[in-house]
């Protein structure tokens, strides 16, 4: 299997020092790679950047293929984009922006984009002006799926979506990952993320910390433990990697990131009357990530 | 030729708004052209005037023939400010408005190249304009047909090509000042800073001449309908300097467009 996307220290360094400072990573042809950071963490950059839309500034980067400085436009014929706030035109209905795009990649034949409008429910013949703001993100996510690419690369699709087009909307990624396209894509919807990713990359200050499968990440990071005492509890704050320490009544609720041994040496000599590990959600792994900034 | 499409869609409101003017401004000049066309008063007035206030009110084609000299200040001498302005606008308007409402990720996330977006919407801009000036010279004609003076379509032809040209080194020239813009106020400044500074700069220059000898005011100096419509001869040197021009002010800003961030 050929990598689909392949980014070696690729780096994108606005004047205010920020961006993407060195990004690695290889995408398997039929992969979905789930890509997660907050706002500002270079995840947009990140995708502009595979795109070809900016001047990348450092390192190298191919998408099905191809150089995304040197053959953008070979890119961009094989790669279906959604931005993550797409504009439309305000005065042209959904159908013309389709008949726009398709008439630029020179794809004659609509069919298949009026069967992904039909299922997203996308309203054709209304002007994109007296649209809400769900139905232009499904015109948005038409346009990057309409002439049936092999890249799809997405910065927040589901943005503004009502829970029933985003349930059409991960079944139609599901049916294009069996397709064999690739599907990159961000989200600030950890579950949506962990469902539909085979690997997830986790983005912080323009660096990539961590990238692995959504259970991989759960387990090797991070434990949920959970303690019950048939009396006052001790102080377990200074114990090594514990975090997220929560105390109510006899009962104590905390996450063990990394090495388990610090706990156990230290349950050893204060033992519960119970206690339960866990694997924690891929939103308490991020919060991981994210937490030892904020700590 | 698609995007020079949408971008001519984009214009249409424009388009619409420039004609609908222009009719009401013939049917303004029309109604009050009696009684300009008559009045003894307004012509001595005129040959009483200082030479660079009678240069500014239409000089020698005012003061000999009030109807034509009339109808020539208040649609010929003046019009290239006017689609100046408007050019300016929309050439700074061609990449900093996208840029500012990321259209561009829009339209550059499809396979097409950079220089083929700026190209098709310049063009689009270019047909524009040349729709303005026919749509002016085409009243223009209508209104001396109305009042029994001879159509000159040749004359009239020539002005209107001269002044798409200097029309179109103008948006040319906003073009290449705004590429580079960080943001669409900054860049519509400079679209509007390049087609009105060269009309002042000119206009001071020629009232300042014109109090030396008897001459007549020619916004930008390359727009010069008086001497067109005299000797009907191609302006082969002004349309060679100007093309010149916009093409090299439309390759500098294609050079910026293509460096810069979208």
């Amino acid at each position: 299997m050929s990598a689909a996307i392949l980014a070696h220290d690729l780096r994108k360094v606005y004047r205010n020092g920020r961006g993407v400072l060195g990004l690695s990573l290889e995408i398997q042809q039929g992969e979905v790679f789930g890509f997660l950071g907050p706002n500002g963490a270079g995840k947009t950059t990140t995708i502009r950047a595979l795109m070809g839309l900016g001047r990348i500034t450092g390192g190298s980067a191919q998408v099905a293929g191809f150089d995304v400085a040197r053959e953008s436009l070979e890119v961009r014929r094989r790669t279906g984009y959604l931005p993550g706030e797409p504009a439309l035109y305000d005065n042209m209905t959904g159908r013309q922006h389709l008949a726009l795009a398709l008439r630029l990649r020179g794809v004659p034949d609509h069919r298949y984009a009026l069967g992904v409008a039909e299922r997203l429910g996308v309203e054709l013949d209304r002007r994109v002006r007296q649209m809400s703001r769900g139905n232009r993100q499904k015109v948005a996510i038409l346009l990057a799926l309409a002439h049936d690419p092999e890249v799809l690369l997405l910065d927040e699709p589901t943005t503004g979506l009502d829970p029933l087009a985003q349930d059409v909307f991960r079944d139609i990624l599901r049916e294009e990952q069996h397709r064999g396209r690739t599907i990159f894509f961000s989200s600030h919807v950890l579950p949506e993320v962990q469902e539909l990713s085979d690997r997830v990359g986790i983005i912080r200050d323009g660096r990539l910390v961590a990238v692995d499968t959504v259970e991989a990440l759960r387990h090797s990071r991070l434990k949920e433990v959970r303690l019950r005492y048939a009396e006052e509890p001790p102080d377990l704050s200074g114990v090594p990697g514990v975090r997220g320490l929560e105390a109510k009544g006899q009962e104590l609720r905390l996450h063990v990131a990394g090495d388990l041994g610090g706990l156990l040496r230290f349950l050893a000599d204060h033992v519960p009357a119970d206690v339960t590990f866990s694997d924690p959600s891929l939103e308490e792994v991020f919060r991981t990530y994210y937490g030892e900034r904020g700590s | 030729m698609t995007i020079y499409r949408l971008a001519l869609r984009q214009q249409f409101v424009t388009w619409l708004v420039w004609a609908v003017v222009i009719v009401l401004s013939v049917d303004v000049v029309d109604s009050a052209a009696p009684a300009v066309a008559s009045s003894h008063a307004l012509s001595l007035l005129l040959s009483n005037l200082p030479a660079s206030l009678r240069s500014l009110t239409g000089g020698r084609l005012m003061a000999s023939r009030p109807l034509d000299g009339y109808l020539y200040v208040k649609l010929v001498l003046y019009l290239p400010l006017l689609i100046g302005i408007f050019s300016g606008f929309q050439a700074a308007s061609l990449l900093a408005r996208e840029r500012e409402q990321r259209r561009f990720d829009l339209l550059l996330g499809l396979p097409v190249t950079r220089r083929r977006l700026l190209l098709e919407r310049m063009g689009a801009l270019l047909t524009a304009q040349a729709a303005m000036w026919a749509i002016t010279i085409l009243a223009l004609c209508g209104f001396l047909a109305r009042h029994g003076l001879g159509v000159d379509t040749r004359g009239y032809t020539l002005v209107g090509w001269n002044g798409f040209l200097v029309t179109l080194t103008t948006a040319a020239g906003a073009l290449w000042a705004s590429a580079g813009a960080r943001d669409y106020r900054t860049a519509v400044r400079w679209g509007l800073l390049i087609a009105v500074v060269p009309f002042v700069y000119d206009l001071s220059v020629r009232i300042a001449a014109a109090a030396q000898g008897w001459r007549d005011i020619l916004p930008y100096g390359y727009y010069n309908p008086p001497q067109l419509l005299l000797t009907h001869a191609f302006p082969w040197g002004t349309t060679a300097l100007l093309l010149v021009a916009s093409g090299l002010l439309v390759y500098g800003a294609l050079w910026t467009f293509e460096r810069g961030e979208v």
